[in-house]
């Protein structure tokens, strides 16, 4: 059984370090800047207070917000731009090809492969534009595939050698650029192609098809009740197996749930606050509540130890682990206490954050709390500040419930390891 | 003076580790320089360094930065000393990595 266990995991540390892997994770980690800045201009138009809106426009006319927005629009919706970017670097520095010619090359082939028109008001056409459609959330999945098939590409030229070499002598500056033009030309001709078969036999780009047929349903399952326990579940196993879960299973759920939250945002922008078609689980929810204090929301943990631990070593470790606790740090607590392959804990530990998911998923679908669009806060954010930036007061009164409900279901396990550390003590003294 | 450079997933928990490695070196006079970074940004950052020291959650990272900084000891914590924030047995672990170096 043990070595099933371990295999598993084996399995999973194998799919974690694989290079297309880690270059989705290193390519998506270089959006954060821009979805985070973005929120903040987001969130000054839409702040959680009932009568602001109608307040700014009497005190600054209609079109206040105008700047706002911009400023969304080019930093949300742009987003599988900027993916495509990413991994492609990511990629080829990964493989030690020069990046940034990879990465601008996956934008180029990803622009290619997208549509360059987009309808308009009376059933006109119009041309010659990169529709923000295709690339904001919609077109992240595309992104994602585009950039991994360049970045794969470009390396395999790199390694072969498939290039214009210069004579001796010609500066490196000027070899370099000459470097790119094979695996470039091939990317470019490719992309081509496959911009025609689409258009010519899918009667759509590839980017539009693998929305339609690919991400619509992804976005669709992830956002269930299963999607989400099994997400919840999988973050949790992993950390006590020792491998960062949350890095491994957001990894590669982040560009999915991202694009449920962009979804969300577009739907509530167009007026359709209560509309259907509202995906519940969006990254915020992993975020902030299904992992507050961390990984487990070992939080409960630490409050009960504080409260009550005796054992020298269980008030030693939640002592040093409640201020990086209260930024959602936990690493201290489930290395130290440990956690890590420890039988006592891991009952709580898997099950506070799946109570939590339900409490959160069930209070957004029965219209308690509100459904996420594209704010976001740096998952450092501490508990309460984070729940009432996202959803008002009622955000910060599901993080009060879920913290009280984790310190209540850690404490007998608490009780029952700290006995356990006492009598070590009591034998070593 | 040698370079000791700790990753992780984003380089916060090991900003608590290089905090006790920095009062251990202090207190043992030892005179090193201590950072931390993520594990994305190691290429670029731990370039220089002399030791490069891995959060044990992210030890599935190994293979990459072992490619990505070729010749460089790379090596995990210990999960326990990690966890307990055992500054002093970090550093010495670190230490004792690029004195192996020398030799070889």
């Amino acid at each position: 059984m043990k070595k099933i266990i371990e295999r598993g995991f084996d399995g999973f540390m194998r799919f974690a370090s694989s290079k297309s892997v880690t270059a989705l994770k290193d390519g998506f980690v270089l959006t954060m800047p821009a979805t985070l800045i973005g929120s903040l201009f987001l969130l000054i138009a839409n702040l959680p207070i009932p009568g602001y809106g109608a307040f700014m426009t009497r005190l600054f006319g209609p079109d206040w917000s105008v700047g706002l927005d911009q400023v969304s629009a080019c930093t949300f919706d742009i987003l599988a731009m900027i993916i495509a970017v990413g991994i492609g670097y990511a990629y080829a520095r990964n493989e030690g090809a020069d990046g940034i010619s990879c990465g601008i090359l996956s934008l180029i082939s990803f622009l290619i492969v997208s549509a360059s028109s987009a309808p308009a008001e009376g059933g006109t056409v119009v041309t010659g534009v990169i529709p923000k459609t295709w690339t904001g959330g919609n077109g992240v999945i595309a992104a994602i595939l585009v950039g991994l098939l360049v970045g794969k590409l470009f390396s395999f030229c790199h390694r072969k050698r498939l290039r214009i070499r210069m004579p001796a002598g010609v500066p490196e500056g000027v070899g370099n650029a000459f470097s790119a033009l094979i695996p470039g030309f091939i990317v470019i001709l490719l992309s081509m192609a496959v911009y025609q078969l689409c258009m010519v036999f899918g009667g759509a780009s590839l980017t539009e098809l693998i929305f339609r047929l690919v991400q619509t349903p992804l976005q669709n399952v992830s956002s269930t009740w299963a999607g989400g326990i099994l997400i919840v579940l999988l973050i949790s196993a992993l950390f006590w197996a020792g491998l960062h879960g949350p890095n491994i299973v957001m990894g590669v759920m982040a560009p999915v749930l991202t694009a449920n939250a962009l979804a969300n945002q577009a739907l509530m922008d167009g007026g359709q606050a209560a509309a259907e078609g509202l995906r519940i689980l969006t990254p915020q929810i992993i975020d902030c509540f299904v992992k507050l204090g961390g990984t487990g929301i070992t939080i409960g943990l630490l409050l009960s130890a504080l409260l009550a631990a005796r054992s020298g070593q269980m008030r030693e470790i939640s002592r040093l682990s409640f201020i990086p606790g209260i930024f959602n740090i936990n690493e201290p607590v489930i290395f130290g206490l440990p956690i890590v392959y420890n039988p006592i804990l891991l009952i709580p530990f898997i099950l506070v954050p799946l109570i939590a998911f339900v409490i959160t998923y069930g209070a957004a679908a029965v219209g308690f709390l509100p459904v996420f669009g594209s704010v976001q806060v740096p998952w450092t954010t501490p508990v309460v500040v984070s729940g009432f930036i996202l959803g008002g007061w009622r955000g910060a009164v599901i993080q009060l419930l879920i913290l009280a409900v984790s310190t209540a279901l850690y404490y007998p396990f608490m009780k029952r390891q700290d006995r356990i550390f006492a009598e070590q003590e009591g034998e070593n003294t | 003076m040698k370079k000791i450079m700790l990753c992780c997933n984003a380089g916060m928990s090991t900003g608590l580790l290089v905090k006790k490695m920095r009062e251990a070196a202090e207190a043992q006079g030892i005179s090193c320089q201590i950072g931390a970074c993520s594990v994305s940004e190691a290429g670029e950052k731990a370039k220089d360094a002399d030791v490069i020291l891995l959060g044990p959650q992210v030890r599935y990272e190994l293979k990459k930065l072992k490619a990505l900084l070729p010749g460089k000891p790379v090596e995990a914590v210990a999960p326990a000393d990690y966890g307990m924030l055992r500054g002093d047995r970090v550093l010495q672990a670190a230490l004792s990595m690029t004195e192996g170096q020398d030799g070889a």
